[in-house]
């Protein structure tokens, strides 16, 4: 056995940390402006907003990589505006993780609330309380623990990225190089003592993830995965 | 207040014309009664304003809450109701006294929590959750946060339905104490005659989105409709056949399609207009 790096795992804790902080922060707006919608338009942005479930993470990575690079349109306000690069940089991981993470936070929640009795929300109008009064302190908190399982799955979603990771960030140490492609790195060396190891972490806390999700559910029957 | 709506209601593959109009005098207890699928929650929605007649009037203390022709559809949030749910839609991440306080206008003193609490008496149920009360605590903390607001009309949709003969009294007591202190013009849809005859001053008999009768309610319980044969209950539906509830007695009648329009626990009225129609398909 060689010696172990354990930056990789630094870098995707931080990413994951990051991606689930911010999608909290972005998935409330969100879901308001879907939640309110009509069916048929509420239907087209759970569409959109799914995309990432179905796409092949290179695919995504690819459109990713198009628009972060520095000739792309959101790498060139990036540069304009912050004088940063995004691609093959931690930032531009940190976009590229929000966008393919966002259906893991949103969905979850959002169909906990669909699953919600209409009568809260009417109840809560006829007491003279806005939309946003009635998701923040009505809706919201009836649906816990969809809270909470967007949140975990969101986090471990990230830690166990690669493909995104892969185009628009690519390999660079302490960067970019987060636990699955340091697997990756250590195998296209031959380095498989390594890689076994770096692998059973993120096998077992992947485990640890799932058996704390379900175990959240087993105590709260109304879980929603 | 003056109540003119009309809708086009959809019920699975059917649809029915709404059309009512009500011309109630404020500070009154007004009861509507009449078969499921009549459109009774339908005018209680519309009348909050969380259902839009296609064409109508809803005028309340001279205020137009909605008028077609002239535009005017007030959100349901600036209208002054208090709407008590059939199944309550108490909010179950807010105790008894936080469901209070979130209903409570920012303006009013916090006091108004106390007082409503003592008038439905149920202080010694301030700080529990409502999934630790019963179905009748439920439904008086649920009438205590329609109040609390002192809204100028009251909604109760069915409320007592769900509850036992001795839950029901207590509640119609509640009810008419909180009645007599605010003098809210309140709508009470219900099933029970004895129920309006206690504690309504004006009843509307619906059918079919239509208004089949209306007056005191002496004047309209104690002379039904002469199309009126028979109302009920259903216990059980096998095949055509419909076993009803019927002031405590069974009968069983023949109904096309029963199994598919009806359902156990559905209250229905059967006039003689009706079953004419019904002979014929």
């Amino acid at each position: 056995m060689t010696d172990i790096e354990w930056s990789p795992f630094w870098l995707s804790f931080k990413l994951a940390s990051i991606t689930t902080v911010s999608l909290f922060l972005i998935s409330t707006p969100l879901i308001y402006s879907i939640y309110f919608h009509s069916k048929s338009i509420r239907t087209v942005l759970k569409a959109i907003i799914s995309l990432p479930l179905v796409l092949p993470p290179t695919v995504l990575g690819y459109y990713l990589l198009l628009l972060l690079r520095p000739e792309g349109w959101v790498g060139q306000l990036s540069q304009q505006w912050f004088d940063t690069r995004l691609v093959f940089s931690f930032s531009g991981l940190v976009i590229g993780s929000i966008i393919f993470s966002l259906p893991f936070m949103v969905n979850p929640i959002l169909s906990a609330l669909e699953n919600l009795p209409d009568n809260y929300r009417e109840a809560a109008y006829t007491l003279g309380k806005s939309r946003w009064n009635t998701l923040i302190y009505v809706l919201l908190p009836n649906v816990k623990s969809s809270l909470w399982v967007g949140g975990v799955m969101t986090f471990a979603h990230t830690i166990g990225e690669f493909g995104v990771i892969l185009m628009i960030g690519g390999s660079i140490p302490d960067e970019t190089r987060v636990a699955s492609i340091a697997i990756y790195n250590e195998v296209e060396m031959l380095h498989y003592a390594n890689a076994n190891i770096y692998a059973a972490i993120l096998l077992l806390f992947s485990f640890i993830v799932l058996i704390l999700v379900y175990l959240y559910q087993n105590q709260r029957p109304q879980g929603v995965i | 207040m003056e109540v003119i709506l009309q809708k086009r209601l959809r019920g699975g593959k059917e649809t029915m014309l709404l059309n009512v109009s009500l011309k109630v005098r404020e500070g009154e207890i007004i009861a509507i009664m009449g078969p499921s699928g009549a459109g009774k929650t339908s005018i209680l929605k519309m009348i909050t304003g969380l259902l839009t007649p296609d064409q109508g009037l809803v005028q309340v203390n001279h205020q137009t809450w909605f008028n077609s022709k002239s535009h005017v559809n007030l959100k349901t949030q600036k209208r002054s109701i208090g709407y008590v749910f059939q199944d309550y839609a108490l909010f179950p991440n807010m105790s008894v006294r936080e469901n209070l306080k979130y209903a409570l206008p920012s303006a009013e003193p916090k006091s108004s929590i106390d007082e409503i609490l003592e008038l439905i008496d149920i202080q010694n149920l301030s700080e529990q959750k409502p999934r630790a009360l019963s179905g009748g605590q439920q439904q008086r903390v649920a009438l205590a946060r329609a109040l609390i607001r002192r809204p100028e009309v009251l909604l109760l949709d069915e409320p007592f339905a769900a509850l036992d003969d001795s839950m029901r009294r207590k509640l119609q007591a509640d009810v008419l104490a909180s009645h007599h202190r605010y003098k809210t013009t309140t709508f009470l849809v219900s099933h029970d005659p004895a129920e309006v005859a206690r504690l309504a001053s004006q009843v509307f008999i619906l059918h079919d989105g239509k208004i089949l009768q209306y007056g005191t309610p002496t004047s309209v319980l104690t002379q039904p409709h002469s199309d009126t044969l028979l109302t009920g209950e259903i216990l059980a539906i096998h095949q055509n056949q419909v076993t009803l509830v019927v002031k405590n007695s069974l009968s069983i009648i023949d109904i096309p399609e029963a199994s598919s329009q009806y359902r156990i626990g559905d209250s229905i009225l059967i006039s003689a207009n009706e079953y004419r129609i019904r002979r014929e398909d």
